[in-house]
C-alpha cells in the first residue's frame, strides 16, 4: 500500500482533517492534508514537533502526544525515524484514532525508505 | 474558584454543608490541598463537590505544608460532573459507613457559581475524562517567566524544565500551523502520563501521573469509550 493511501486510511476516523509524516530532521516526507497547510508550514512546525517528541520520550517511551490548540488538535505518534502527525478536532474518538494510527505506523515502518519520495 | 485561579490568590477556604466541613487550600491560585473528615486530596475535593449546598468561608488556617491534590481543579470539576453518571476514578466508592451522597447533575456548576458570584453562573463546560485517570507522581507550577512557582513529588524542578520547554514548543507549533493558542498537552507514556495545562494568566501546570492499572483493563477502556465527545480542555 502506498504512503498516501496509508495516511488516507486515517480519515476513516470521524473528524480527522488530515495527516502528515515528518522525518527525523522534521522535514515533511508525506502528507494527506488540505492545501491550507503548505509545505513551508509543515517544515517550520516539523522541526519543533520532532524536538518535542524527543523531549517527551526522553525518560519515558511515549505512545502518543496530544496537543490542543484553539482551532484544532494535533495527535503525534513516533516512528522509527520521525513522527506521524494527525490533525483532528478535539471531539475525535481518541481510542479509535490510537488504534488506527498504530496500524498506519506499522505500515509506514514496514514500507520504510519509499516514504522520502511520497510527499 | 475560577476567581481564585485568575487572581492567583493564596489562602484556605472552609466549606460548610450542614454537619459536614471541608478545607480547600490554594497557593497562587492553585488548589493544592483539600481535606474533609474522611478524605484527603482529590477524593476530598470530589467529596466537597458532591455536597448539594455549602457555605464558603475564608479561613485563617495556615496553609498546609503538604500537597495532596494532584489534579487540576478543572479536571476535578469535570470528573465530578461525570461522576453523576458513573463511578469515579478518584473517589472512594460511597458506602453506608461514609454516607457520601452522589450529587445531582448540577452541583459542580452550583459550586462554581457559589464560589464566583456573577462570574460562573453558566454551566461549566463539559469535558472529557479521557485524561483524568492515573495517580499523581509529581506536579510543577511554572510562571509565565519560566520560574518554578510550586512543585510537589519527585523532581519537580526537572518536571518544570520539561513543562516550560515543551509548552514553548507547542506554542511555536501552533503559531507555525496557524492553529491558535496552545491550550493543553498530554503525553501518554508506558510508565506514566504527562499533562500540561495553560492557565488564563499564563501559568503552566504540569502533572506527571502513573497510569491506573485498573483503568487499562478492556472493561475500563470500554467504559472510557462510552464517554461522549467533549468540549475543549481549558
Amino acid at each position: 500500500m502506498d504512503t498516501i493511501r496509508t495516511l488516507y486510511s486515517l480519515r476513516d476516523i470521524e473528524g480527522v482533517y488530515g495527516s502528515f509524516v515528518i522525518d527525523a530532521q522534521g522535514q515533511p516526507i508525506a502528507r494527506d492534508l488540505p492545501p491550507v497547510f503548505d509545505d513551508g508550514t509543515l517544515a517550520e512546525s516539523g522541526n519543533r514537533i520532532v524536538r518535542l517528541w524527543e523531549v517527551v520520550s526522553e525518560k519515558n517511551p511515549a505512545e502518543y502526544a496530544w496537543l490542543e490548540f484553539d482551532e484544532y488538535c494535533l495527535f503525534v505518534k513516533g516512528l522509527n525515524e520521525g513522527c506521524l502527525c494527525v490533525v483532528v478536532p478535539p471531539t475525535v474518538n481518541l481510542l479509535a484514532l490510537r488504534l488506527a494510527s498504530k496500524w498506519v505506523v506499522r505500515n509506514l515502518e514496514r514500507d520504510g525508505a519509499p516514504l522520502a519520495h511520497s510527499a | 474558584m475560577c476567581l481564585q485561579n485568575l487572581a492567583g490568590a493564596s489562602g484556605a477556604f472552609l466549606v460548610i454543608s450542614g454537619a459536614r466541613a471541608g478545607l480547600l487550600h490554594f497557593a497562587r491560585g492553585q488548589l493544592f490541598h483539600a481535606e474533609t473528615q474522611e478524605q484527603r486530596g482529590d477524593a476530598a475535593v470530589l467529596e466537597i463537590l458532591s455536597w448539594e449546598e455549602g457555605e464558603f468561608i475564608n479561613s485563617d488556617q495556615p496553609l498546609s505544608g503538604n500537597a495532596t491534590v494532584s489534579s487540576s481543579l478543572d479536571m476535578l470539576l469535570s470528573c465530578a460532573q461525570q461522576d453523576s453518571e458513573g463511578p469515579n476514578a478518584f473517589e472512594r466508592q460511597p458506602t453506608s459507613v461514609t454516607g457520601i451522597r452522589r450529587r445531582p447533575l448540577d452541583s459542580a456548576r452550583d459550586l462554581r457559581a457559589a464560589a464566583t458570584p456573577g462570574i460562573a453562573a453558566a454551566p461549566a463546560p463539559r469535558r472529557t475524562n479521557r485524561f483524568t485517570e492515573g495517580r499523581g507522581i509529581a506536579s510543577a507550577l511554572v510562571s509565565p517567566g519560566g520560574d518554578l512557582v510550586d512543585g510537589h513529588g519527585a523532581d519537580p524542578e526537572g518536571l518544570a524544565i520539561r513543562v516550560a520547554y515543551v509548552a514553548r514548543l507547542s506554542e511555536l507549533i501552533g503559531q507555525a500551523m496557524g492553529s491558535g493558542v496552545a491550550r493543553a498537552l498530554r503525553v501518554r507514556g508506558a510508565d506514566g502520563d504527562l499533562s500540561i495545562q495553560r492557565h488564563p494568566d499564563g501559568h503552566l501546570l504540569g502533572t506527571l501521573s502513573a497510569p491506573d492499572a485498573n483503568l487499562e483493563s478492556p472493561s475500563s477502556a470500554a467504559a472510557r469509550a462510552a464517554v461522549p465527545p467533549s468540549s475543549r480542555l481549558p
